[in-house]
């Protein structure tokens, strides 16, 4: 494994760090970088070059890691998707529930950031979800001026996800007129996309 | 502006990519002229636009508008006057307006099947800001691309007047692929670009190669891919390639459509005025609005 520092460093440093690494025939990379058009254009030359890829949330940044052996127990995303469709019987895909605006419990500036790193994780997945389905105080998060959720979530949809955002949740919060991206929905059709997906995460 | 006459009125500008100001001046100021141009006009007048941090002083004003107003002089227009606002990032260029014979006024489109392509400047001012501003390029090496950003596209477009081009546009932001696409998007004409052709900067290959390429450069690769045909290229060397094609430029050359006959006459003209010959990289053949490499 080849450690690589691209913190301080001014873009494009950090991707011809990679990339002298890859052509000189080492695939197992790991490089800290501290912001997001670095990771952008990292991850994007892994799939290039066809290796696995993850972006970890640290201190002042991201850590990714390029190559290598997934983790155990995890398989590759493509495998992962396929499997279940198979399984499932018609069923296919996955769907993302996001009913808050952070991700578990404990202190919220630290919940909404972990939920912010997730879509934006998400979105670098190989396989997009299916549907992203946002309910009660998740509608929030594309009502606001977070531009790194509301471009990662117009990717997906550009990658052929559906965003379904509760209609009734945007009224109550009065948030209804700032809705961003996504399409205005109902529980009924929510519920449908959940029924109709081979496995369906909450965040 | 009756019958003889046509009006062009434009406005650019930059923020500067070079360290000196007289050089983001020039540049700045070639860069806004270069849409004058691009359209077969000729400048008359132009007016600044300059954004500065005053803690910057009065000599870096000076020394930027000095460049934009060599680059004016050269392209045998004044500067009438201007507007200066206090910013902390700066910011430089022109508005300027041109006057051409309405029968000479060159669009985008009209470039026919059988033409021949020509570009008038190398290609990686982007993928060599990029290495200048991380160190992977020395100041010598970046000298040329400064004085290829500074130099006017004035022998270009008097070279197309003359010899009856069909169609020009400058190559800028959205590089190589997106201009030329302009020139043949719904036209039923594909572009062949023989890739072996194009005029490159000095090690602007080796470091596409290496990735030192500007962030700005992989959403024009995205953007180009449906329209690049890649003629069975291998991946890398097609990314490559792609490096290349949708490396954003500063004040690039310009792009020019003529008829075969047409092309030594303006080989000629460009040459007399530019004291080098114009790269011939292309021809225009029916098709789909596809950029073929051969």
């Amino acid at each position: 494994m080849v450690e690589l520092d691209g913190f301080g460093k001014p873009c494009p440093m950090p991707l011809v760090m990679c990339k002298k690494e890859i052509d000189a025939g080492n695939t197992d990379i790991q490089i800290r970088v501290d912001n997001d058009t670095a990771v952008k254009n990292i991850t994007r030359l892994a799939k290039k070059k066809g290796l696995g890829c993850t972006v970890a949330d640290i201190e002042g940044g991201f850590l990714i890691t390029m190559g290598g052996e997934l983790p155990a127990g995890q398989e590759p995303p493509a495998a992962t998707a396929a499997a279940a469709c198979s399984i499932s019987g018609g069923a296919c895909g996955y769907s993302v529930f996001i009913g808050k605006d952070h991700v578990g419990e404990g202190d919220p500036q630290l919940g909404y950031n972990l939920m912010k790193m997730a879509i934006f994780t998400l979105n670098q997945a190989e396989v997009p979800p299916m549907n992203l389905l946002f309910m009660n105080e998740g509608v929030k998060l594309l009502c606001g001026d977070e531009v790194q959720i509301i471009d990662s979530v117009k990717e997906m949809m550009d990658k052929g996800t559906d965003v379904l955002v509760c209609g009734t949740c945007l009224n109550f919060y009065g948030v209804a007129d700032q809705l961003k991206v996504g399409e205005v929905s109902n529980m009924y059709d929510i519920l449908e996309r959940m029924h109709e997906s081979a496995k369906v995460i909450t965040l | 502006m009756g019958h003889n006459s046509a009006a062009v009125l434009t406005v650019d500008f930059l923020t500067p990519l070079v360290d000196d100001p007289y050089d983001f001046g020039r540049i700045a100021a070639a860069n806004a002229l270069s849409d004058v141009f691009a359209m077969g006009a000729r400048p008359v007048v132009a007016l600044n636009v300059l954004a500065l941090d005053c803690a910057l002083g009065a000599d870096v004003a000076r020394e930027i508008l000095r460049g934009g107003a060599d680059a004016v002089a050269a392209a045998g227009a004044s500067i009438c006057g201007g507007h200066t606002v206090d910013d902390p990032e700066p910011k430089y260029g022109l508005c300027v307006f041109g006057l051409a014979d309405p029968a000479c006024t060159m669009r985008n489109t009209g470039a026919q099947a059988g033409d021949l392509l020509y570009l008038t400047k190398p290609l990686g001012t982007g993928l060599l800001s990029a290495a200048y501003k991380i160190g992977e390029a020395s100041e010598g090496e970046f000298r040329p691309v400064i004085e290829s950003m500074a130099e006017l596209n004035r022998a270009g477009a008097e070279a197309m007047a003359a010899a009856g081009a069909h169609a020009a546009t400058d190559v800028t932001g959205f590089a190589l692929a997106g201009h030329l696409h302009e020139m043949v998007e719904g036209s039923g004409l594909d572009a062949v670009v023989d890739f072996d052709s194009l005029p490159l900067f000095d090690r602007a290959w080796e470091l596409c190669c290496a990735y030192c390429r500007p962030n700005r450069s992989f959403s024009i690769m995205d953007f180009a891919e449906p329209f690049v045909d890649a003629g069975g290229l291998d991946e890398d060397e097609l990314d490559n390639r792609m490096g290349v094609l949708c490396d954003p430029q500063t004040s690039g050359g310009l792009l020019v459509a003529l008829a075969p006959a047409d092309a030594p006459a303006f080989e000629r003209e460009f040459a007399a005025r530019a004291g080098r010959a114009p790269w011939r990289i292309g021809r225009f053949e029916p098709g789909e609005g596809l950029i073929r490499l051969s």
